[in-house]
């Protein structure tokens, strides 16, 4: 079912708009809820709660791509969860690390300036090249390791973490109101 | 909230179209091949300072080792390890080569001559025109230095109680050693290693495991290692400890910069092959530490032994260069290291300071694969250090990848900086 069919499921309330958004799209946000949360009964739970947060979401929204839409979705319910949780599981691993990355670009000092980071993240993505925004966003929407990013993308470690550096590199000098290239 | 983490939480709310595809496997792109730059930083290397988790590990009953029938030196059928969309180059899967700097500082040694680093590496009993070399992928890498070889405390536990049987003691006690981590506000206990108090008739022994892999056996009394006739005996007494039935002891060291010299004690297994000979030096060896309490002593106190190939999955024989092509790649600059550019004098490295050259394998949990370097000696200026005691001289570390340049797919570009 093509995302236009699913979306137009949730404007008429249409119940199978879940069952269509599960089957199309429940494998996709499972990855991400393994990477963030070790257990798979959690993962699976902020799986099946994504539905729900995408029904009480659309309508008003129209997203005009789920992966992305339902993706996020489950990754802000995969966050909060391990915040919550009493014993950080070892899938909280991967996004202390992340985070410890991500300080290079920005620190980790309180910001005070009043930058909207969404917008400026999404012009700095647009910026990129396709691979290295897709290694990016692996790593840091999706908490891939390096190690799988290597393999899904058929390059090597190495030159993962060797991307990674630059965008990051790039990210920084871009907060800063520096020109960034391609 | 913390900038990083704003910065976290903003990424999850981009426009959707970045989202990636996570579910389908893309090609591999061209070769490229890089090549290193001289590194700036500021003081020697002390050993690696961080290791690696792996998600998967693989029990040592199926891992390829050259031992197994199906797999080893000139096999071949080698193993990739499981992975899916990995291309290959004459049926061997492409690698990397790359030194990952542990901490701040370079590899240098310093000496009065290049003979007191010698270190007993047995490269030279390798015919000069072997043309492939072993390739291992090491199991133990991975990038949240959190390395795990046992999986539970259990697994530990038998390691410990074999490590005793071996050394003629029982295990009395146990106890995990944890370390404390704050994720989230939330402060958990993670098991690092287990440590057990054991006795025998011929002395006790503190054995500890870690979850990396490492046994390391405390001995009370320490075993007399100062005369050949001592030595002997006390490889007698560590080699069925160590698993070795033909124990070879290579001792190396170099000075500080107040002319004291440090030495290390090495033992790996004796083989009539001499590619083994050099695997087993390098990948697969065991350290000896001497009593330190009451200065140079001359006993052995304590024995390591590391993984070997346990942890190393083979991959294949790999065509490799010649000593001569490695060392016209180091004159042409092409080369990885972290010694800093501004040790070496104004004409760079040149022929005559090229003072030794070897071959090893760099098998540390910091390095993804455990493959053959060419490793050069190049004698730094003159006057560096500042400050170390008059006529001792600094060696800095370069190496070059013996593995041909179309097996690799990148060499990650050191670019001098440090976070």
């Amino acid at each position: 079912m093509e995302d236009a069919e699913i979306v137009a499921l949730y404007w008429k309330r249409d119940e199978d708009a879940l069952t269509a958004s599960a089957d199309k799209y429940g494998s996709y946000c499972a990855v991400i809820a393994r990477n963030i949360l070790s257990d798979e009964g959690d993962a699976e739970e902020c799986v099946n709660d994504t539905w729900l947060r995408a029904w009480n979401a659309i309508p008003p929204k129209r997203p005009s791509r789920l992966a992305g839409f339902f993706g996020a979705i489950t990754r802000n319910l995969a966050l909060d969860r391990l915040r919550r949780s009493r014993a950080a599981r070892a899938g909280g691993g991967i996004v202390t690390v992340c985070l410890e990355e991500l300080a290079e670009a920005v620190g980790e000092e309180d910001g005070t300036d009043e930058i909207d980071l969404r917008d400026a993240l999404d012009r700095f993505l647009g910026t990129l090249t396709p691979a290295a925004r897709d290694i990016f966003m692996r790593r840091y929407w999706a908490f891939q390791t390096e190690r799988d990013i290597a393999r899904a993308r058929g390059i090597t470690a190495g030159a993962v973490r060797m991307s990674l550096s630059r965008t990051r590199t790039l990210l920084k000098r871009y907060l800063n109101g520096e020109e960034t290239g391609k | 909230m913390k900038a990083n983490e704003r910065l976290l939480a903003a990424i999850g709310e981009v426009d959707p179209r970045f989202a990636p595809e996570l579910l389908s496997v893309k090609k591999r792109p061209a070769l490229r091949w890089a090549y290193a730059a001289a590194g700036i930083c500021a003081v020697l290397l002390i050993g690696a300072a961080a290791v690696h988790q792996m998600g998967i590990v693989r029990k040592p009953a199926e891992l390829l080792t050259p031992d197994s029938p199906s797999s080893g030196v000139g096999c071949e059928q080698p193993g990739i390890g499981g992975r899916v969309g990995v291309e290959t180059v004459n049926g061997l899967p492409l690698i990397t080569a790359g030194i990952e700097s542990g901490g701040m500082g370079f590899e240098g040694m310093m000496a009065y001559s290049i003979d007191e680093l010698e270190n007993g590496n047995p490269w030279r009993e390798i015919p000069s025109d072997t043309a492939a070399l072993p390739v291992y992928e090491n199991l133990l890498y991975d990038e949240l230095a959190q390395p795990v070889y046992y999986d539970s405390e259990e697994d530990m536990r038998r390691a410990a109680e074999e490590a005793a049987e071996n050394l003629g003691m029982e295990v009395l006690s146990t106890e995990a050693g944890t370390i404390g981590e704050i994720r989230d506000t939330t402060l958990t206990e993670r098991l690092v290693s287990l440590t057990a108090a054991c006795a025998g008739e011929t002395g006790s022994a503190k054995v500890r495991v870690s979850r990396a892999g490492t046994i390391s056996a405390e001995l009370t009394p320490s075993v007399p290692f100062e005369t050949a006739e001592e030595r002997a005996a006390a490889l007698g007494i560590l080699s069925t400890f160590l698993g070795y039935r033909d124990a070879v002891i290579a001792e190396s060291g170099d000075r500080d910069i107040y002319g004291e010299m440090n030495t290390t004690l090495k033992v790996y297994e004796d083989s009539d092959d001499p590619v083994r000979k050099l695997l087993n030096y390098c990948a697969a060896s065991s350290r000896l530490a001497r009593v330190s309490e009451n200065g140079d002593g001359t006993d052995v106190r304590t024995v390591w032994k590391e993984p070997g190939f346990d942890g190393l999955n083979y991959l294949g024989d790999y065509p490799v260069i010649t000593e001569d092509e490695a060392r016209a790649m180091l004159l042409k600059g092409e080369y990885l290291t972290t010694v800093p550019a501004d040790t070496l004098p104004e004409d760079g490295i040149t022929e005559e300071r090229i003072d030794r050259t070897e071959l090893v394998y760099r098998c540390s949990l910091r390095d993804e694969y455990a493959e053959p370097y060419y490793r050069f000696y190049v004698r730094l200026r003159e006057g560096f250090p500042a400050g170390a005691v008059e006529g001792l001289q600094t060696w800095g570390v370069y190496y070059v990848p013996a593995v041909r340049a179309e097996y690799l797919a990148e060499v990650p570009v050191w670019d001098g900086r440090f976070n």
